[in-house]
C-alpha cells in the first residue's frame, strides 16, 4: 500500500508544475490533464490486483489528504472569520492543478456569491479519491474470483 | 504504459515544457527585473506570495477615480513586485477584480483602504473607449482565477490578465515589460498610463 500512495504521490506532485506549465500553450493543458486522469486510472487498475477494495480506498484517501485537510481547514476558518482561508483555498487550487483545464471548461455560473468552479474545487478531491478506486468498486460488484480468472485459461 | 515509465511521465513533460517555454523566452530570463528574478529573490528572503498586512488611511481618494482607471495595492513584504494586486475601477464604487474564491468579479473598492501601498493608474484613451471596456466586463464575470495565468489563453485569468486582455482588444497593450506574466508594476511602467495618485512608501 505503501509503494501505491507513493507512486500516487509522484505522479500528482509532478502533474501539478507541468499541467500549470502546458498552459503557456492553450490546449496542451487539456490533454496532459486526459493523461494524467488515464494514469490515476491505470494505477488505481494495477492496485486493484494486488490490494483488497478497502487498501485501495485507503492508498486514495492518503493520497487526497491534503485536499480533503484543506477543504475542511477553509470551512473552518470561514465560520471563524479569520483571514487565512484566501491561503487555504490558493493551495487547495494549487494542489487541484492537474484537474483544473477540465475545470476551466465549466459554465461560469455565481451561486451564492461564489462562481461555480469554486465548488467543485471542494469537492474534486473527494471525487478524484472515486476515481482512482472505481476499479476496485467494479471488482467489489463482479467479486474478486471473476476478475481474477484468467480468459485465456 | 509500464509502470515505471508512469511515474516518470510528467517529471519528463515538465522538463521539456520548461525548455521549450526558456527557449520562447530567452530576452525574458536574461533580464534582472525579470518576474521569476525578482520571484527568486524574494523566496531568498523568506517572502512568498501576495504578502499580507493592515493600513489605517485618514482618507481615501476614491473621488479621483473615473471608470477604466486601474487600481494597486500592495503589502511591504509581496513576493512578486511592490503591488500584489490590480483592479479595474468601474465607476459607482465598484472594481473589476480577480480572486481565487470569487474568480474574476465585481468588488466594493473600499478593500483598497487596507493596503499599505496604493496606486491609482489612468490609462491615456478617451472616455468612449473607456464606456465600452466597462460594458465588457460582464462576460468575463466568474471566470477561473488562476495565479499563473500567461496570457495566452482564455481559461485563465487573474487581477492583471484581465485588465491587460481588456485593454489589449481595444488596441492598447498595458504589458510594459513583456514577461511571462503581468505583473502589476507592469501597468505601471507602461507609456500609455499615468499615475494619478500614490502613497505608501517613497
Amino acid at each position: 500500500m505503501f509503494k501505491a500512495i507513493v507512486r500516487l504521490y509522484i505522479i500528482h506532485l509532478s502533474a501539478i508544475p507541468a499541467i500549470a506549465f502546458s498552459m503557456y500553450f492553450p490546449g496542451l493543458d487539456l490533454l496532459l490533464a486526459l493523461l494524467y486522469l488515464f494514469l490515476i486510472w491505470l494505477e488505481g487498475l494495477r492496485v486493484n490486483h494486488v490490494l483488497s477494495p478497502l487498501e485501495q480506498a485507503v492508498s486514495g484517501f492518503l493520497w487526497q489528504l491534503p485536499s480533503v485537510l484543506l477543504v475542511l481547514a477553509v470551512i473552518w476558518e470561514w465560520d471563524l472569520s479569520l483571514n487565512l482561508s484566501y491561503y487555504l483555498i490558493f493551495i487547495m487550487q494549487i494542489w487541484q492543478t492537474p484537474i483544473l483545464p477540465f475545470i476551466s471548461l465549466v459554465p461560469t455560473w455565481i451561486i451564492n456569491a461564489r462562481p461555480f468552479y469554486y465548488y467543485l474545487l471542494l469537492v474534486a478531491g473527494p471525487l478524484m479519491i472515486l476515481f482512482y478506486t472505481a476499479p476496485a468498486y467494479k471488482g467489489s460488484l463482479l467479486g474478486r474470483d471473476d476478475k481474477k480468472m484468467n480468459p485465456l485459461a | 504504459m509500464d509502470n515505471k515509465l508512469r511515474i516518470w511521465f510528467f517529471p519528463g513533460i515538465l522538463l521539456l515544457i520548461i525548455a521549450m517555454i526558456g527557449l520562447d523566452n530567452l530576452n525574458v530570463l536574461n533580464r534582472q527585473d525579470s518576474l521569476l528574478r525578482t520571484y527568486a529573490n524574494s523566496l531568498l528572503k523568506g517572502h512568498i506570495g501576495s504578502g499580507y498586512g493592515s493600513a489605517k488611511w485618514p482618507d481615501d481618494p476614491w473621488e479621483k477615480l473615473e471608470p477604466g482607471d486601474i487600481m494597486l495595492g500592495g503589502w511591504p513584504n509581496c513576493a512578486y513586485g511592490r503591488y500584489s494586486h490590480a483592479g479595474l475601477y468601474l465607476g459607482d464604487g465598484k472594481v473589476l477584480e480577480s480572486y481565487v474564491d470569487c474568480g474574476v468579479c465585481i468588488q466594493s473598492v473600499n478593500h483598497y483602504s487596507q493596503y499599505t501601498e496604493l496606486c491609482l493608474l489612468r490609462v491615456k484613451a478617451g472616455s468612449d473607449l473607456k464606456a465600452k471596456i466597462v460594458r465588457q466586463v460582464e462576460k468575463y464575470e466568474g471566470q477561473l482565477f488562476y495565479p499563473l495565468a500567461f496570457k495566452a489563453g482564455q481559461r485563465y485569468w487573474n487581477c492583471t490578465k484581465i485588465i491587460w486582455k481588456l485593454y489589449a482588444d481595444q488596441g492598447i497593450d498595458l504589458d510594459s515589460r513583456q514577461d511571462l506574466w503581468i505583473s502589476p508594476e507592469s501597468f505601471l511602467d507602461a507609456p500609455s498610463v499615468s499615475i494619478i495618485y500614490r502613497r505608501g512608501t517613497e
